[in-house]
């Protein structure tokens, strides 16, 4: 069992006994409320795609598929492609892997889960680093960290970055919750 | 689809009086104004008491503690602010031959992504039974806010009657109305600068008083020009009367905040503190709407209010001087942004939509 805040992209759960990949998981929160995430699924055995919102300490089942090291390679059409160390290639759809392309680079390593041999998800770095190419300039003398403001990265991917970020300098985030973590020099 | 007859509400009182006044709101207007039985399972119902003395029979109470026995769901299961559900309730949603539609009522915010959470329904993981969150809000694509139906009606009525006023006021041991006082409704957190407050209200041009609720410790004082009014709390109904009768209101959390805004009078913010400053980010987001109501030449200053009354920023001296000036501006603005909110479906209006639209929740006697 993992709790929803653990799931990541490319994971199996299994909902009403049906068995979900996940394509997309957002994590939110905010004062009072309850941390969710937000899921997209795509129902393994029928295709069909769905949403959920869960409290981040919702108990899931989880299904442990095969998978394996590769990193992406390059887009081909509608499809992606990624290469183990084998060079064997691995093609997988927009729809697959929404959840990673505003991360996605070339040489990015990454996981491909399989079911019934089949390619179905990738699950990116629990940290990568990015380099910011916009963002409103800095304000002087705020180091709290405390006012945060958005921060382009090269996918056009914004992500909430601590006032005191400028443009050229390298982020490390966290693609569990999409956060900021620290700076890197 | 589930034909909508009756409504059970779960509510667990962290502190203060917010969760269980926005649950005995709630419950009531499903009551009264849906005409659908309610039951409000409560685990302090002294809390309510203390804001509710004498809650009418239009809603069942329900004391939840260790012994509580649960044989059968209601239609719409409502679980405020994820309080959690006992087993055997969940136990009784699973037993029905059709499905309750279980809500798990969130707490307001502004911020997007609440809108992207919001009424999505999602088959809960564990009991397969479905199970959806619902965001109060400021705008039309949220699960809007809890307004009575004759709400703006009372309060337009209230406000342009200064005999009503005086009366309610007597009643309420305040002084009567008089153009030449500012008078402040005063609720807030201990964290709030209070004491730098006051200190610069005793020293304006003008006379003010201040209403200010309190648990213990009645009595009237006096500081310069400053007049503090410490008065018994006030039952949920009577502080609408006392927002309404206010020149301004100093509110907090999230039940008087929301009255305030429907109020049409200038207030100021005290919000529930979180880790990590989230609190801020989210009464940011609020900003962002509430700006649009007011001219940028008193929006500056209204906003900083805001942020210093939290504690962020340096107080300096003669700061409120700018807000009291600017007061009757600041009242086109409120009223701007109680006519917005008020222009919108209420959550209850807005939940039953929502059910409807999904096929999910119909109320038997529209049928």
């Amino acid at each position: 069992m993992k709790v929803a805040q653990e799931l990541r992209t490319g994971n199996v759960v299994v909902v009403d006994k049906a068995p979900l990949v996940i394509q997309k998981a957002d994590y939110n929160k905010s004062g009072r409320n309850a941390a969710v995430m937000k899921f997209k699924f795509r129902n393994l055995l029928t295709g069909t795609n769905s949403e959920g919102v869960y409290k981040t300490d919702e108990k899931f089942e989880d299904i442990v598929l095969e998978t394996k090291e590769v990193s992406y390679s390059y887009e081909s059409g509608d499809m992606y492609v990624f290469m183990d160390e084998e060079y064997n290639q691995y093609e997988l759809s927009k729809e697959d892997i929404e959840g990673v392309l505003k991360y996605l680079e070339e040489q990015m390593p990454c996981e491909v889960t399989f079911y019934e041999g089949k390619p179905i998800s990738v699950t990116p770095p629990v940290k990568v680093v990015r380099e910011v190419i916009y963002t409103e300039p800095a304000v002087r003398g705020d180091t709290s960290g405390k006012i945060m403001k958005p921060a382009r990265l090269p996918s056009g991917y914004e992500v909430q970055v601590p006032a005191f970020v400028e443009i050229g300098e390298k982020i490390e985030i966290d693609t569990r919750t999409d956060e900021y973590v620290s700076r890197v020099k | 689809m589930n034909f909508l007859r009756s409504v059970d509400l779960f509510c667990r009182v962290i502190d203060n009086f917010g969760d269980v006044g926005v649950c005995w709101r709630l419950a009531r207007q499903l009551a009264v104004e849906e005409n659908l039985q309610v039951r409000l399972y409560l685990d302090d119902l002294a809390s309510l008491y203390r804001i509710v003395p004498e809650p009418d029979q239009s809603v069942q109470l329900v004391k939840w503690g260790d012994d509580l026995v649960y044989t059968e769901s209601a239609d719409l299961v409502i679980e405020a602010f994820a309080c959690d559900l006992p087993d055997q309730v969940i136990e009784a949603m699973k037993e029905r031959d059709r499905p309750p539609v279980w809500i798990d009522l969130e707490y307001l915010t502004a911020e997007d992504w609440a809108l992207s959470c919001h009424a999505i329904p999602s088959v809960h993981p564990s009991t397969g039974l479905q199970k959806t969150l619902f965001f109060p809000g400021f705008v039309e694509k949220s699960g809007g806010l809890l307004r009575e139906n004759d709400l703006v009606l009372r309060r337009d009525s209230f406000q342009s009657d200064v005999l009503a006023q005086n009366k309610w006021r007597k009643a309420h041991n305040l002084p009567e109305f008089d153009e030449n006082f500012i008078d402040l409704s005063f609720f807030s957190y201990k964290t709030a600068p209070i004491e730098v407050f006051f200190n610069e209200l005793s020293e304006y041009s003008r006379d003010i008083r201040v209403f200010y609720p309190v648990l213990d410790g009645f009595g009237v004082e006096k500081r310069g020009q400053l007049t503090i009014y410490r008065v018994p709390f006030f039952s949920q109904s009577d502080y609408d009367y006392l927002l309404w009768t206010c020149d301004a209101n100093f509110v907090r959390g999230e039940d008087s905040f929301v009255r305030a805004g429907f109020a049409a009078k200038p207030m100021i913010w005290n919000i529930y503190v979180q880790e990590n400053d989230a609190h801020l980010v989210k009464m940011r987001a609020f900003l962002d709407l509430y700006r649009a109501a007011f001219l940028p030449k008193v929006w500056e200053g209204l906003a900083e209010s805001f942020y210093l009354w939290n504690l962020e920023g340096e107080i300096k001296k003669g700061f409120w001087k700018s807000f009291l000036d600017n007061l009757p501006v600041l009242t086109q603005g409120a009223r701007l942004w109680a006519d917005g909110i008020c222009s919108q479906d209420a959550l209850v209006t807005k939940l039953l939509e929502w059910g409807k639209n999904n096929n999910i929740l119909i109320k038997k006697d529209k049928l």
